[in-house]
């Protein structure tokens, strides 16, 4: 594993007069998992909206796998690799459990429209092979017997891990999590724990924002700190723990720490 | 220049009747979010009372208008309490638009029972002779109606800015949840507002109706131009709807005198479309933003019901079965000619389920594509005889995907209501063409002599033909995208319904898809006004007008919104109860209209959907049966 998968280059952004991130730079290093922490309202989830485009950076770019994304549409950042979930989960109202899995394979379909319309036997095919997919998917998460529930009706935490389910289904280069262990119980938690490190070993990057900070600390290669819209830190768990700068910001403040 | 002077006077009033009406859009809008388009019914509504209490009741101009303002507005908030107020709650914004284009209908359906379909004309309150004011003849009416818009404009403005009231009403437009924190009554507000508004066009209806004839289906006029007078000057805001009042009507006047009366209403469509480009908020922003680009809904997530394949199978073949076998019992021309009117409706409403029911997009002007279809098809087959049939179709199928890209990209940029509002507007804009285009279309009296649809030599002549032919298309249709909505497509378009970030989050093309929804919809659209054309042998303007795109709409959501074959229930239903019962047909507007508002209100499933639950219900209850016994019995034998 050598190269930059992700690479921000001193975004910027303010809404208003106030400065939600100023010089922002990080790289995440192909094959790892990066986490981005900070205390609240340090900007985190606006990185994630500068790097998938949801609005466009001030100045300051974002390159992934070396190429600018600059002016790119969320779905064609998505089509190119990248694939990021909410922090408020949100599966599609309307859809069953497996709809909203199969949902997130939408990009990568072979078969159009006229050739679902005509039932031939390679969208059947296609159809088949990826309902398996997803099944073997949702098992992981322990939701394959609710494959026809409707995706709305389930608990708060399923409904996260259906996400990241959905958007691993999407095939991502690089995997944009945004707290996803936010309302999970401690079981939940840990499956999620074991499947980043799976994630990681199938060779998927993942940029991971999240609070809790034994996950954190447990699964992550690198640590990137941000406070009111700086990076004040860089570096492995264990060395950002050590950082003074990091304590006085938020880790000395945080109890769970 | 004297002559120029007297079109700008013309203009103003004009423009001041519109300001009044898109007064009573924004106060509507900024307290409850909705584009209210029954305001301009409340205008023909009074001005009709007015002219009953006038000839009926002998009472002189001024009390008769006065009374019919009161009744009016009694009527007004009564409605809006029963239907509006309660949707509030219920209903995403799109849904509550449909809601009102329902009230719409249903109002013009009540004028129509009450006062038949003739004009009418009211007495000037204080005689017709105009004044001559520097060689500028104005109406005396004309100076009532500038009256009344200041006094209207100046007493709105004292209410919302110096008043408590005024204060809360603004705060249930900032944030009605902290308004409901702050002790507001949300609810008392909306009703105010409603009933304010429908005061407010009553008082429009009243003073301007001696300037102008009305009939039943004249408020949809008033609710047009006065929603476009509003989207000019931006939705919400006061100055606005003054400022694109009286744009509109200065530039109408000016069209009318130097181009065409027939094309003014195209002039102020286009006049739209270009500012709603350059500048989707208007001219003058209001300010209030409310999240409206899609239909997510607790109803979406609610109504969705599955049938297993295996049921569906068996009731596909079964209905299809009963469909092709329909020609057996049934020996009624009249029924069979509604049932293949159903049946073509059906393709066109296929087409509209696509576009709103998965993708949940409005889609106003469904009728719009129909009638590009129909008349293209029938100008072909009528000027070029050796064309066959079925090419010109084809030809209106692609005329239909043309315009719906065209549109698509005009309004790519508009977020929320802006699509509804374009594809009315579509809709609106071929009515114009449909009567203005003469030479084409053959105008009001419609484009006769259009022989029956032939394949080679065979031509279908007969009901029962026609019916076969309809039949075999619609299972066709419906098998085809039966297989297209349950697979990656159809996903997709319901991945848009509800949350179109994350779709585009997942690599989904979201623009993409909504143009080629619109455009499939437009297709099936042109498809349908074209059998209807060849079915009727005859197209004129109000079968494919406005009116039947609010009635295919009913149609589709009393069948059923995204359940495909549902709305086929609806276009029946719509379809045979003039026939079925012919004293009643002058009922149709009416009960469409009352359909659509209830179906929206308490059945938002739809029929079909309805039926769908049930049967649902039944199974399970059945395989919890099953398992009961298994499990008894198991006791028993390990016993």
């Amino acid at each position: 594993m050598s190269g930059i998968a992700l690479a921000a280059h001193g975004l910027n952004r303010a809404f208003g007069g106030l400065k939600a991130t100023s010089d922002v730079s990080f790289e995440v290093p192909e094959g790892t998992i990066t986490a981005l922490i900070g205390p609240n309202g340090a900007g985190k989830t606006t990185v994630f909206n500068l790097i998938t485009n949801i609005f466009p950076p001030q100045s300051g770019s974002v390159s992934l796998f070396g190429s600018d994304l600059s002016g790119w549409s969320p779905n064609r950042i998505a089509a190119a690799g990248l694939i990021r979930t909410f922090q408020s989960a949100r599966v599609f109202p309307g859809l069953t459990v497996l709809e909203n899995v199969l949902t997130g394979r939408h990009r990568l379909l072979k078969s159009g429209i006229l050739a679902s319309m005509l039932r031939l036997p390679g969208a059947r095919a296609e159809e088949r092979r990826l309902t398996e997919r997803a099944e073997k998917l949702l098992d992981l998460i322990g939701l394959a017997n609710h494959r026809d529930t409707h995706a709305t009706e389930l608990p708060m935490g399923s409904q996260k891990l259906l996400e990241v389910i959905r958007a691993l289904m999407a095939a991502p280069k690089v995997l944009l999590l945004d707290e996803p262990a936010a309302g999970l119980n401690d079981s939940e938690t840990a499956e999620l724990a074991a499947m980043l490190v799976a994630i990681r070993q199938s060779g998927i990057t993942v940029l991971i924002v999240e609070h809790n900070m034994s996950l954190v600390m447990n699964v992550a290669d690198q640590v990137v700190v941000l406070e009111a819209g700086k990076v004040i830190a860089t570096g492995t768990p264990a060395s950002v723990q050590a950082d003074p700068r990091v304590i006085a910001a938020y880790l000395g403040t945080t109890e769970d720490a | 220049m004297i002559d120029f002077l007297q079109i700008l006077t013309g203009g103003l009033l004009v423009g001041a009747t519109y300001a009044l009406i898109a007064l009573g859009f924004s106060l509507v809008y900024r307290v409850t979010g909705v584009i209210n388009l029954v305001q301009g019914a409340f205008c023909v509504v009074a001005a009709l009372t007015a002219w009953t209490f006038e000839t009926q009741l002998g009472w002189p101009a001024l009390p008769a208008a006065l009374g019919a303002v009161v009744a009016t507005t009694l009527i007004g908030t009564a409605a809006g309490m029963l239907t509006f107020v309660p949707g509030l709650t219920r209903l995403s914004n799109a849904n509550m638009l449909m809601l009102t284009a329902g009230l719409l209908t249903l109002a013009e359906g009540a004028i129509l029972v009450t006062w038949g379909s003739q004009p009418y004309a009211l007495q000037p309150f204080t005689g017709d002779q105009p004044l001559n004011i520097g060689g500028i003849l104005v109406p005396t009416q004309g100076l009532w109606v500038l009256g009344t818009a200041l006094v209207i404009i100046l007493g709105l403005w004292y209410l919302l800015s110096r008043t408590f009231l005024g204060q809360a009403l603004r705060a249930c437009a900032e944030n009605p949840v902290a308004a409901r924190l702050m002790g507001i009554d949300v609810r008392r507000m909306a009703i105010f507002a409603f009933g304010l508004a429908a005061a407010i066009g009553a008082v429009a209806g009243v003073v301007v109706a001696p300037t102008t004839s009305l009939e039943f289906d004249s408020g949809r006029l008033f609710t047009f131009f006065g929603f476009i007078a509003v989207a000019i000057g931006g939705i919400g805001s006061f100055p606005g709807s003054i400022v694109g009042g009286v744009l509109l009507g200065v530039l109408q006047q000016v069209a009318t005198a130097y181009v065409s009366s027939l094309f003014s209403s195209a002039i102020a469509l286009f006049l739209l479309l270009i500012i709603l480009v350059l500048k989707p908020s208007g001219l003058i922003s209001g300010g209030v933003q409310r999240r409206q680009d899609v239909r997510e809904e607790t109803r979406v997530a609610a109504h969705i019901t599955r049938l297993t394949p295996k049921t569906a199978r068996i009731g596909g073949v079964l209905i299809a079965a009963l469909t092709l076998a329909v020609p057996a019992f049934v020996h009624s021309e009249a029924i069979l000619s509604s049932l293949v009117i159903a049946g073509i409706l059906f393709i066109a409403l296929i087409g509209l389920d696509v576009v709103m029911g998965y993708a949940g997009q409005v889609n106003l002007g469904q009728a719009g594509f129909m009638a590009v279809g129909g008349y293209a098809a029938g100008y072909i087959v009528t000027q070029y005889d050796w064309v066959p049939s079925l090419v010109a179709i084809a030809a209106g199928i692609l005329l239909a995907i043309a315009a719906s890209i065209v549109l698509s990209l005009v309004t790519m940029r508009l977020r929320g209501l802006y699509l509804a509002l374009a594809t009315m507007s579509f809709g609106l804009l071929v009515d114009a063409f449909t009567v203005g285009l003469i030479d084409i279309t053959g105008g009001p009296s419609g484009l006769v002599g259009i022989p029956s649809l032939s394949v080679g030599s065979y031509s279908f002549d007969t009901p029962q033909q026609m019916y076969y032919l309809v039949a075999i298309l619609d299972i066709l249709l419906v098998l085809l995208f039966y297989g297209a909505m349950r697979t990656g497509f159809g996903r997709a378009l319901q991945s848009i319904r509800t949350d179109q970030m994350a779709s585009a989050a997942l690599g989904i093309n979201v623009k993409g898809i909504k143009v080629l929804a619109l455009a499939i919809s437009a297709a099936l659209g042109a498809l349908s006004g074209g059998l209807y054309a060849f079915f009727f042998h005859f197209l004129s303007p109000e079968m494919v007008g406005e009116q039947e795109s609010l009635s295919l709409v009913a149609m589709l959501v009393l069948g059923g919104e995204g359940t495909l074959v549902g709305p086929v229930l609806g276009s029946i239903i719509l379809t045979l109860m003039p026939t079925l019962f012919q004293p009643l047909a002058i009922y149709k507007t009416f009960a469409s209209g009352l359909l659509l508002v209830l179906c929206f209100l308490f059945m938002p499933q739809g029929l079909f959907g309805l039926g769908m639950q049930w049967l649902n219900r039944l199974q399970r209850r059945r395989s919890s049966h099953g398992g009961a016994r298994q499990r008894l019995s198991k006791e028993g034998s390990s016993t």
